[in-house]
């Protein structure tokens, strides 16, 4: 028996061993191009190709580049007007949209519901041509207007929220219109705060879907003046010879505001990932 | 305070043939102050009432009156009703404070006259030392107390409750139903109580309405019910254990009447019954009597039986006899000491408190 516990014992030490390891071997693919793009960020050397793991030479000249770059405020205003902008309309529009797909009864409310989640299944970049062709009959390309407002329209965000608010128990809503609450107390001061995890997970994808979004802009607002940080730390590094350290100092500013976002955020994250369960 | 009258109350889901009639032709009157019981199994209409009263759900047919205002299509919030619900329904994100404020805030009162109001019935509830606290932070019966302070707050003219005890345990449950029936006895607003808990609705209610089937099946006191149930569906439904219920048939003998059970089993009945009775002669009826009305001992009773179980709850012993009959028959009685299984025993019969039911319609004859 004695010698059975013991030999248990062992075994379950070394499957624990195996265990760690393979997290361990996990963690390192992981933080591996994270280490290669900030270790390539500091250094220039245009005759490795493709650059050296650890660069013979050290430099700051590609975080020069854009730190005092005089496009650079224009780039930032543009990338929070595109981020903030379309985060906040499509969040509007998804609250709205999915309230009334969970709690109104109109006709034609399933249709219109797996309308939308038919919409979920196709790929965003399939719709850029026909959206593209339609803003220019609307003469909307390099407008505001034609740069923020279609992609506040997201199947994704309407169906969480939807599925947010079919959770809520209809008590809630219900002891409140009999103590007269009127449709939209319920929804902001009811409705909102009870899927809060939700709300506030989707808007954190939001931020970090547009703040990163490159061909969206690229695409229907390519004039120099709307270029946001994507398009700015691309089309400046763009050259014949390719300058590895300045897309790689560029890529490291952009990921720093998300990356600051999530950490403050993460206790929310959790929370509301285990709520939605899903991700784009 | 209002009375509250339903007039041919109909209320029907879907369309058919898939169509549920959940209330169906209810005629009711509620009167000003009264606590009236609504009460019936899962599925019989009760929560439904409650609702088309509430506002919360619009009847398809007949009307609902408080006094003499038609309030039909009115939207809940101009009914000035207050609902307690089965969950509570505390808003989780809220301070208790806030909670019994919200109907106030929505009102648009001023501010130190809503704080004044709400510590006022969170001292009359005995909540006033939460109202800082989360609703987390409460148990059920805090919880219940604060759905009631919400509801009450606003002083409304009708009170609905939907199973408000149902999510506390068996002694705060039992706390709770008194604690109610005061409350309301002090305030005189007219309540309507949903439940399909029978002690709960005769402890609680001035009058009960049984409902099965979205129908009325009797309206009267605790009393009435329990004593002149008019139909075999009120007679077992009301009280615990319930009703015995025994088929068989009326004969007279040399101007007698008697019970005959299979012609194995003869009860002689009461000479008072024998005009009401005797129309029944030679047609199957359905015997009730309440298992306190049967005594079951050892020798000296009417009928002979075995013993199918006994069941011993400290102020009561309920014994449960066969009758020596071709079908299952089991009557149950209260014993005077445990019997075991099987034994020969004898039951005795308050002839005084049978009741008998039509056997076709179930009725109550007598």
């Amino acid at each position: 028996m004695v010698m059975n516990t013991k030999k248990s014992i062992n075994t379950a030490k070394i499957i624990e061993a195996i265990i760690y390891f393979v997290f361990i071997v996990m963690i390192l693919i992981y933080i591996y191009p994270f280490m290669r793009l900030v270790l390539t960020s500091v250094g220039a050397n245009p005759n490795t190709v493709p650059p050296q793991f650890i660069p013979s030479n050290t430099t700051f000249e590609g975080y020069e580049l854009f730190i005092f770059n005089p496009s650079m405020s224009l780039w930032l205003i543009n990338s929070l007007i595109f981020t903030f902008g379309v985060t906040l309309g499509s969040t509007a529009l998804a609250i709205f949209a999915g309230y009334a797909l969970s709690r109104l009864n109109f006709p034609g409310r399933s249709f219109f519901f797996w309308f939308i989640i038919f919409g979920m299944m196709m790929p965003g970049i399939m719709l850029y041509v026909p959206l593209f062709i339609l803003l220019i009959k609307m003469r909307l390309i390099n407008t505001y207007i034609g740069l923020l407002v279609p992609p506040m329209a997201s199947a994704y965000n309407v169906f969480l929220m939807k599925q947010a608010f079919d959770a809520v128990p209809k008590d809630f809503e219900e002891a409140a219109i009999i103590d007269g609450a009127s449709t939209a107390t319920i929804v902001f001061k009811i409705l909102l705060p009870l899927i809060r995890p939700t709300l506030i997970t989707m808007i954190l994808f939001n931020i970090v879907w547009n703040w990163n979004n490159f061909a969206w802009p690229w695409f229907v607002a390519p004039d120099r003046k709307f270029w946001t940080l994507p398009l700015g730390v691309y089309l400046t590094s763009w050259s014949y010879t390719v300058k590895f350290w300045q897309y790689a100092s560029g890529a490291v500013l952009l990921l720093i505001p998300p990356l600051t976002l999530y950490t403050i955020a993460n206790i929310y994250f959790i929370r509301g990932l285990r709520i939605a369960g899903l991700k784009r | 305070m209002v009375r509250v009258t339903l007039i041919e109350l109909t209320k029907i889901f879907g369309r058919p043939p898939h169509h549920v009639v959940a209330v169906d032709n209810l005629n009711l009157e509620i009167k000003d102050g009264e606590f009236l019981g609504l009460l019936g199994p899962s599925g019989c209409g009760k929560t439904t009432t409650l609702r088309l009263i509430a506002g919360l759900e619009i009847p398809t047919k007949g009307k609902i009156y408080f006094d003499d205002n038609d309030v039909t299509n009115l939207p809940p919030k101009d009914r000035d009703v207050a609902m307690v619900f089965q969950s509570y329904a505390v808003y989780p994100h809220m301070k208790v404070f806030d909670n019994i404020a919200f109907p106030l805030k929505i009102r648009k009162l001023p501010k130190n006259e809503i704080t004044e109001r709400v510590k006022r019935i969170a001292e009359y509830l005995g909540i006033e030392n939460l109202l800082d606290r989360m609703p987390s932070q409460l148990s059920g019966g805090q919880l219940q107390r604060v759905a009631l302070a919400r509801a009450l707050v606003r002083e409304p003219k009708v009170f609905l409750f939907d199973e408000p005890l149902s999510n506390l345990d068996a002694k705060l449950r039992i706390e709770a139903r008194g604690f109610l029936r005061k409350l309301q006895k002090d305030l005189g607003i007219t309540s309507i109580y949903v439940t399909h808990d029978q002690a709960e609705a005769m402890v609680i209610c001035d009058r009960i309405a049984v409902l099965n089937h979205g129908r009325l099946q009797q309206l009267g006191t605790p009393q009435e019910l329990y004593e002149k149930p008019s139909n075999i569906f009120v007679a077992t439904f009301i009280g615990s254990p319930p009703m015995n219920i025994v088929r068989g048939s009326i004969e007279e003998e040399q101007k007698a009447l008697f019970f005959i059970i299979e012609n194995k089993v003869k009860i002689p009945l009461n000479k008072t019954y024998y005009e009401i009775l005797s129309n029944y002669t030679g047609k199957d009826v359905l015997l009730g009597i309440r298992p306190e009305d049967v005594k079951v001992s050892k020798y000296g009773g009417i009928i002979q039986g075995k013993v199918y179980v006994s069941e011993y709850l400290g102020n009561v012993l309920y014994v449960r006899v066969r009758l020596p009959v071709e079908k299952e028959i089991i009557i149950q009685g209260t014993g005077d000491r445990p019997y075991d299984i099987g034994e020969d025993v004898t039951i005795d019969i308050n002839l005084n408190k049978v009741h008998f039911f039509d056997a076709k319609t179930e009725k109550l004859i007598l």
